[in-house]
């Protein structure tokens, strides 16, 4: 069968030269576009600045002093120590002494996450009101209402605002980390958790900007039973204003 | 269908993680420098948080500070200097802003607060200044520029400004003197004082000048180092006590100049004998690197003649030093048990004598 769209040697040539023409169209469009930019002289066309107007512009960034408790109620729950114990343990941070907590339903057992959002470097304090020690906490024989801190880089929990952390909070200003990582009692006037009044470690940076502060309570089996006592902490970020 | 989207929307509300934050955005102003009659206002702008916010002032000088009310989350933080100030010095005072808590909440919850600390300088009624020195570390057949920057502290305006800068070696004589003149400085402004030594006045080494300015009868000095360097790698310290068989060898090198050193390295020779060839290191200008290696050190213990060869770039110099070769410990701890040994012999020995007196004594 004879094929109707064959192209001859012209019809090639023809399309050759057509497309020739619109190269040399085109190339002369640019380079007089160029000439045009340069004032028409290609040896001109160079990034220095030709004019001597002389301008001037200012910025000023603001500072911005900001934390985030991205975990703001820890919930242990209502229950009973199981008759076989003495004592049930419960942590912030997962660890409970399981066979005797009985009830305590833990809905809301995480620590609170404070992250620094803001672009300047902070310290940071607790101080608590209402039940704020052991006794009035939990009660009973020999209680516990403890407090300790961790960088989130370690206790990965999740919610923070910005990306997840890499590395150690607290490090800013020479600074060796978190002022304590072990349990220590809660108490009304609180503590220096990163830094203090005149130093401010914990940095903004995005990749090490958060630690958990997690509490434990222990529960012993004569704790007074009764109303749902309740712990409100202030965390204070501070900063040079 | 609309009773589905509440439903939702109630479950989203019900999910969503608590997440409490405060921002407190304005410029900084620390150090706040009080002067007479001076009003500073500082506008800031609270975001990130859905509660009231309370706001208190703490510290010193409260009694010229106060906060405008806050409306639609803005407010002024107002700064009224007296015409007569407080005693000079350093004063610091406290903004807090903190989320209105609700007492009544059970359980155990969290709140947040931003706090900012100013700190105030009042400065002298007199006059006052305080300065600094910039000399930076050169290499050879440079200029050495030196800048004095003065910062008038006091309330009175200085109407005289002038000073010298000496230069010293490390065994404090003076090598070049040069004079400062300046402009009248007017309270609490600034003022650099620039001179300039010519290219080659001082050899490759480490100098220290001192500056004193005088102003209206009065003077304040200051004094920095500065090396002018040439392209050298100093010998700072070396591991000249040598373990037997075996040996961590290392030597602390410096970059005596402000360029780069790509290739730097040493040999190390005992006896004439070469024992090592470290690996190379890079050196950036002015910085401190180690060379190290093992050495395999078969002499018998004492004091031996070395010799340090030290690789730079293209050039290379010798420093001859001293290597002790320590005891093996097995011998070091033979040492010890015939000491031991002796002794107790001696005080066995000691003690018959004593007995043998003593009967004699007796008879």
């Amino acid at each position: 069968m004879k094929n109707k769209f064959t192209l001859s040697n012209r019809n090639i040539f023809q399309i050759l030269l057509l497309t020739l023409i619109i190269t040399l169209i085109g190339t002369t469009v640019n380079v007089n576009k160029l000439f045009h930019i340069a004032g028409n002289s290609m040896g001109s066309l160079t990034g220095a600045a030709s004019t001597n107007a002389i301008g001037s512009s200012t910025i000023t960034v603001s500072q911005s002093t900001s934390i985030t408790d991205d975990f703001t109620v820890i919930q242990f729950g209502s229950g009973f120590v199981n008759a076989s114990c003495t004592v049930c343990n419960m942590d912030s941070d997962g660890v409970i002494t399981q066979g005797c907590c009985g009830t305590f339903n833990r809905t809301n057992n995480r620590g609170f996450l404070l992250e620094n959002t803001g672009n300047v470097n902070l310290s940071v304090n607790y101080t608590c009101l209402s039940s704020c020690n052991s006794t009035t906490f939990v009660g009973g024989t020999s209680p516990a209402f403890q407090i300790k801190t961790t960088n989130n880089s370690v206790a990965s929990q999740s919610g923070e605002v910005g990306a997840a952390d890499t590395a150690g909070a607290c490090f800013g200003q020479g600074v060796s980390g978190l002022n304590f990582t072990s349990y220590k009692d809660v108490s009304a006037a609180g503590d220096w958790l990163c830094g203090n009044s005149t130093t401010y470690p914990f940095e903004s940076t995005d990749t090490k900007d958060a630690f958990v502060v997690d509490l434990n309570v222990s529960v012993p089996a004569d704790a007074p039973t009764g109303s749902q006592k309740s712990a409100l902490f202030t965390f204070n970020a501070l900063a040079t204003g | 269908m609309k009773k589905i989207l509440i439903l939702i929307g109630i479950m989203i509300l019900i999910c969503s993680p608590s997440l409490y934050a405060l921002s407190l955005n304005g410029n900084r102003l620390s150090p706040i420098i009080f002067e007479p009659g001076k009003k500073i206002v500082n506008h800031y702008l609270i975001t990130d948080t859905n509660k009231q916010v309370n706001l208190s002032l703490a510290g010193d000088l409260l009694q010229y500070i106060h906060v405008s009310e806050v409306i639609n989350n803005q407010f002024d933080l107002i700064i009224d200097a007296p015409q007569n100030l407080p005693e000079p010095g350093s004063y610091s005072f406290t903004l807090h802003a903190t989320e209105m808590s609700n007492p009544e909440s059970s359980g155990v919850s969290s709140f947040v607060s931003v706090n900012l600390r100013y700190l105030v300088e009042v400065p002298p009624h007199g006059k006052s200044i305080s300065i600094s020195l910039e000399v930076p570390d050169l290499n050879e057949h440079q200029e050495v520029p030196f800048s004095v920057n003065v910062i008038s502290k006091g309330l009175e305006n200085i109407s005289s400004l002038q000073g010298t800068i000496t230069v010293y070696d490390l065994q404090n004589h003076s090598m070049a003197t040069l004079n400062l003149q300046g402009e009248p400085l007017r309270s609490l402004e600034s003022a650099t004082l620039a001179a300039t030594l010519p290219a080659d006045t001082l050899l490759p080494a480490t100098y220290w000048a001192e500056a004193i300015i005088n102003y209206d009868g009065k003077s304040a000095q200051v004094s920095d180092h500065f090396k002018i360097g040439n392209l050298n790698l100093i010998l700072v310290n070396y591991t000249s006590q040598l373990e037997p068989q075996f040996a961590l060898f290392q030597a602390l090198v410096e970059n005596n100049w402000g360029n780069p050193i790509k290739i730097a390295y040493a040999k190390i020779f005992i006896n004439g004998t070469e024992l090592l060839t470290t690996p190379t290191i890079y050196l950036e200008p002015w910085q401190r690197g180690e060379l190290k290696g093992i050495l395999k050190t078969d002499f018998a213990p004492g004091n031996y003649n070395g010799l340090i060869e030290l690789f730079y770039d293209d050039q290379s110099r010798q420093e001859n030093v001293t290597f002790s070769i320590l005891p093996s410990p097995s011998e070091s701890l033979a040492g010890n048990y015939l000491a031991v040994a002796i002794i107790i012999i001696l005080l066995v020995l000691a003690t018959f004598i004593i007995i043998f007196v003593h009967r004699r004594n007796k008879k």
